[in-house]
């Protein structure tokens, strides 16, 4: 093998020294870097409150889905029975609130039926509700103006202070019966009333939904299909 | 002209997608519901039974309520002139009538004194080989007005101050 004397041109040469002081420098800078201080890890938690709205009966959360539990199996037509229906804020935010109520009228099977008027029923209203129609004879949507806060003071709120069934109930198919029997010599006549509506049932379904109150309007278009009009912290008017 | 065209349609598609996404976002508001129903039976239709103790000249009054429902009561007792009636107790006596002061729940039977006798007529009165004290009762399912103060029965004239409890 013959070593061939080769001469390295200038250009060459000193594209080599270049290279050469591009890494001298860039390790001289690595260890500036290490010099840097870190600081310590810092953790943050970010938690988003959920919403929650139950219903109660005198002031109590409803329980097992029954309403009116505490009135007992019969109702007396014309007696004013002071069971108060609500709504309470169970979440960790405030909140707008509707409830949408269904009555109606079972017979003495327990079929639905339209022959008594559901009017018959009297919930009576509280304060601060908006009512509107909800599509049917029996159905009313009720939206609360306020928010439902998460306080003790604002938690809260009665949508029905009592029910009580009309008087009227009695004004149709009244029926008599007489039976005489003797006793111990003495003859004793027993007369019987009866009623067409006897046995029927009352029944009332309540739903409860809320929402948001941040972009309140937008929230209720877009979860309840309403134009609501939101002014402060009440809703004004609902379309 | 196809390179344009080519890029101008991949652009669009991409303002297409970047839209559809934001309008996804804007529908996912929290909420939340819950429901509940319940109801009661009407209460309608009422019966009562009179029940006498008798003996040569009296009568001692009770009435059993044997319906379902609550009820009012009043007795009217007809005999011979003179026969005397005391009322003790929850009786109370208006007009022609002896009304019951307190609502009849089912089952329950009057209480307090309700008697029609014979016995203090003069010596001698001869009141005849028979007579008799016949004993009319009335009963009414109650009303209500707003207080839950019962009402007067229709046909009635008068009813005791009564409230539901």
């Amino acid at each position: 093998m013959k070593f061939r004397n080769t001469k390295l041109s200038t250009r060459t040469l000193a594209i080599f020294a270049a290279a050469v002081i591009l890494l001298t420098s860039g390790g001289v800078m690595g260890t500036k870097a290490a010099i840097n201080v870190v600081s310590d890890n810092y953790d943050a938690t970010i938690r988003t409150d959920t919403l929650g709205v139950e219903l109660t009966e005198n002031g109590d959360i409803v329980k097992e889905g029954k309403l009116y539990a505490s009135i007992g199996e019969k109702v007396e037509p014309s007696r004013t029975y002071n069971d108060a229906v609500g709504v309470t804020n169970t979440g960790g935010a405030a909140e707008y609130v509707r409830v949408i109520v269904r009555k109606y009228w079972t017979d003495k099977n327990g079929k639905k039926t339209t022959t008594l008027d559901p009017e018959l029923i009297k919930l009576k209203l509280a304060g601060g509700w908006i009512e509107k129609n909800g599509g049917s004879a029996e159905t009313k949507i009720y939206y609360l103006k306020r928010q439902l806060t998460t306080g003790n003071d604002g938690k809260n709120a009665t949508l029905f202070e009592n029910v009580m069934i009309s008087g009227d109930v009695l004004k149709d198919g009244v029926g008599k019966t007489v039976d005489s029997k003797t006793e111990d010599g003495a003859t004793k006549t027993v007369i019987t009333y009866t009623y067409e509506y006897d046995g029927y049932t009352f029944n009332v379904e309540a739903e409860a939904q809320s929402v948001q109150t941040h972009h309140a309007a937008d929230a209720m278009k877009s979860v309840w299909g309403v134009n609501a009009t939101v002014s402060g912290d009440s809703i004004t008017a609902v379309n | 002209m196809k390179t344009v065209n080519k890029k101008l349609s991949l652009l669009v598609i991409a303002m297409v997608l970047v839209l559809s996404l934001t309008v996804g976002l804007t529908l996912a508001y929290f909420s939340d519901y819950t429901e509940a129903k319940g109801g009661a039976k009407l209460a309608l239709g009422n019966t009562t039974e009179i029940k006498e103790e008798v003996t040569n000249d009296s009568k001692t009054v009770y009435v059993k309520n044997t319906g379902e429902t609550n009820v009012v009561v009043r007795v009217m007792i007809v005999g011979p002139t003179g026969m005397k009636v005391t009322a003790e107790g929850k009786w109370e006596q208006n007009g022609d009538y002896y009304y019951y002061n307190e609502i009849l729940k089912p089952g329950e039977t009057t209480k307090g004194t309700l008697f029609a006798n014979t016995k203090d007529y003069p010596v001698g009165t001869n009141l005849g080989d028979e007579y008799q004290i016949v004993v009319v009762h009335e009963s009414a399912q109650p009303t209500y007005d707003g207080s839950n103060k019962v009402k007067t029965p229709e046909g009635w004239d008068y009813i005791p101050a009564m409230t539901a409890e």
